[in-house]
């Protein structure tokens, strides 16, 4: 009984001590607001040219539109975070320091990526933190995507096909809310995605060029998974517990579910820990 | 008894400074290839990149980030990935627990450590080599039932039967949840457990300020709207945590029990006695008329305390750094136990694996 008397007394003291507790909260310095224009041109003898964006958090835009192979400007008011562009043989590396800015960012900061590709075929590479996507590449021709993510809210869209075949398109994903449109667009028969806790949706919607091997992964998340009805597609689900809602029509047998028929099939094995999974043909 | 409050209060501080240094994120300049890591690395939110030829010489927490470690590269300590992904060609010298998360094992990659999933999927090239065990922790089995609605203390309610059966029956389905937790988690449970026997006092602090501090830290991510995932994981995380520190607080409490048996018990079993003890003689204390739900609430309260501050102290028993914090603070070895005392069968640490708080001095 002592000992708890003595472990409260403690406990209050501590308490008080916690609550006179000074913590620096770590911020970011801002400065006035530095703007790099970028305007660089395709590669010589190449035929496909590596685009490579590696920024911080911040806000990130992506769409065609430019003449040349990057165009655009960056907008930053924190001075470590200054972007620097890489010339290579084959293509550009865009990239900004953001391992060492750690703070509680306020409103007065500014980070915005405002980037238009050109329409050369790409093989586009995106990292990016915590950032705010929308990357729209319709009418570009991408060879290769791969998006790496932290925390982030970002959408992904295809409004029309994809005028080259793209190898592969990978998106690995933290704790984030991701939505991935047109994916039948994308011209590819391999998509991979990997992502941590967050809310998901990718849509194959599109005009589907050829058959379509899907791998999802994800830990705990919300994902819902569109699909047209003018493909045959089969749906593995494998993991442990996971809701499973169905919206038109499907066939399920086991933790098999198939819908749709047509020339083309997509094939989508979904790993998946816990969570909810929304499967929706259209 | 001024000494001793003089003492933990200077441990208090010290403790403090020690988590607010922790919690800085302080980074070394990203290196170019081949370079080396000193310490431990976090990637909160964010991408990390280990490239080949680098080498990490500390633990990795990964909490809703990105990180990919190439083909080459090497960790040298334990892997947390809690809510984000994780691709692996590279070499992994510790454990590796994924709390949903999502980690590749590439064809090239080496694992030289157990594997723990809760909530999480591991996806493994046939190619992949992994040392240890690997335990992918399924919650389809999990069955909490439906909450009961919060009553009041006061209320009166004299089917005092029905309670006490009530409270057996939830008792044992903790119970049950606590063996779980020892057959999948053995080697965590243990490290948790033998941080609350050595140091009982700063793991009470520690929790103290964990759980103050923590419902503020998650409000401050929350402001910043674009961490609103991350906090939606981190309040997971803390109940995850909490529950994690009342089992291990079980477990602590069930070697006791195999020790006046003069017998010793496998962890799930101690973790299930102990766990079902303490959740009997707290809910029954809350069937006393007026003051029992005070009684069981301190209590509750007190070893809630002590679970989760031994749980962020061991960080969540997955690294060999349990007791780490105690061993900082103090600069001493660590107590002895006096011969009279039971001795703890956690405490007996296997031959060929290091004992915890001298690896972590080692490190520094």
């Amino acid at each position: 009984m002592k000992a708890i008397h003595v472990f409260f007394i403690v406990a209050i003291a501590f308490i008080l001590l916690g609550c006179s507790l000074t913590v620096n909260v770590p911020t970011v310095e801002t400065t006035t607001t530095q703007v790099l224009e970028i305007s660089e041109s395709i590669p010589s003898n190449v035929d496909i040219a590596v685009v490579q964006i590696d920024m911080g958090a911040g806000q990130l835009s992506i769409a065609s539109g430019a003449t040349k192979l990057v165009e655009g400007k960056i907008s930053y008011n924190v001075a470590t975070w200054e972007p620097k562009i890489t010339t290579t043989s084959n293509g550009v590396l865009i990239s900004q320091e953001h391992a060492n800015n750690i703070g509680i960012p306020n409103d007065q900061i500014k980070n915005n990526w405002d980037i238009k590709l050109g329409y050369t075929p790409i093989d586009l590479s995106i990292s990016a933190g915590a950032y705010d996507g929308e990357i729209d590449l319709t009418g570009l021709s991408i060879t290769n995507l791969e998006i790496n993510d932290g925390a982030s809210k970002a959408v992904v869209r295809f409004d029309s096909l994809n005028p080259t075949e793209m190898r592969k398109l990978v998106y690995k994903t933290g704790a984030s809310q991701v939505d991935l449109y047109g994916l039948g667009n994308a011209n590819t028969s391999s998509i991979t995605f990997e992502s941590g806790a967050g809310d998901y949706t990718l849509d194959f919607s599109g005009d589907l060029q050829k058959d379509m091997d899907v791998r999802i992964s994800s830990g705990m998340s919300n994902t819902k998974i569109i699909v047209p009805n003018n493909a045959k597609v089969i749906i593995q689900l494998t993991g442990g517990l996971s809701n499973v809602n169905l919206t038109g029509t499907w066939t399920v047998e086991n933790s098999t579910y198939t819908s749709g028929s047509g020339a083309r099939t997509i094939h989508i094995y979904v790993e998946m820990a816990m969570g909810n999974l929304v499967l929706i043909t259209k | 008894m001024k000494n001793n409050f003089r003492l933990f209060a200077v441990i208090c501080v010290l403790v403090i400074s020690l988590l607010i240094t922790t919690n800085a994120f302080a980074q070394t300049p990203e290196p170019n290839s081949g370079t080396v890591y000193q310490g431990d690395k976090l990637v909160m939110a964010d991408t990390f990149r280990l490239e080949s030829d680098d080498v990490l010489q500390g633990n990795l927490v990964v909490i809703g980030g990105t990180v990919t470690i190439a083909e080459n590269a090497q960790v040298n300590g334990d892997v947390v990935l809690v809510g984000g992904t994780l691709t692996n060609a590279g070499i992994i010298n510790g454990n590796m627990v994924i709390i949903g998360g999502a980690a590749t094992l590439e064809d090239t990659a080496v694992l030289k450590g157990d594997v723990v999933s809760s909530g999480g999927t591991l996806k493994q090239s046939p190619l992949a080599k992994v040392t240890g065990n690997i335990t992918e922790q399924s919650p389809s089995e999990w069955n909490f039932g439906k909450p009961s609605p919060w009553k009041s203390p006061f209320q009166s309610n004299n089917n005092y039967l029905a309670k006490f059966l009530t409270i057996c029956l939830e008792s044992l389905g903790l119970a049950v949840l606590a063996v779980i937790v020892g057959l999948f988690l053995p080697d965590q449970t243990k490290r948790v457990s033998n941080t609350i026997v050595k140091e009982p006092l700063v793991t009470a602090g520690v929790g103290l300020v964990t759980i103050f501090c923590a419902p503020i830290a998650m409000i401050l991510i929350s402001l910043t709207i674009i961490l609103i995932p991350v906090t939606f994981l981190a309040v997971i995380v803390f109940a995850l945590a909490l529950l994690y520190g009342w089992i291990a607080v079980g477990n602590v409490l069930g070697v006791r029990v195999s020790d006046m048996f003069h017998s010793e018990w496998a962890t799930p079993f101690s973790s299930g006695i102990g766990t079902l003890l303490i959740c009997l003689v707290i809910g029954s204390l809350s069937l006393i008329p007026i003051v029992g739900w005070l009684f069981s609430f301190m209590i509750s309260l007190i070893l809630i305390v002590i679970g989760l501050g031994a749980v962020v102290s061991s960080r969540f028993g997955s690294s060999k750094y349990a007791n780490k914090v105690a061993q900082a603070v103090l600069q001493t070895p660590p107590m002895p136990v006096p011969p009279s005392a039971p001795v703890s069968p956690v405490a007996s640490v296997p031959p060929s694996e290091p004992e915890p708080a001298q690896k972590s001095i080692a490190k520094k």
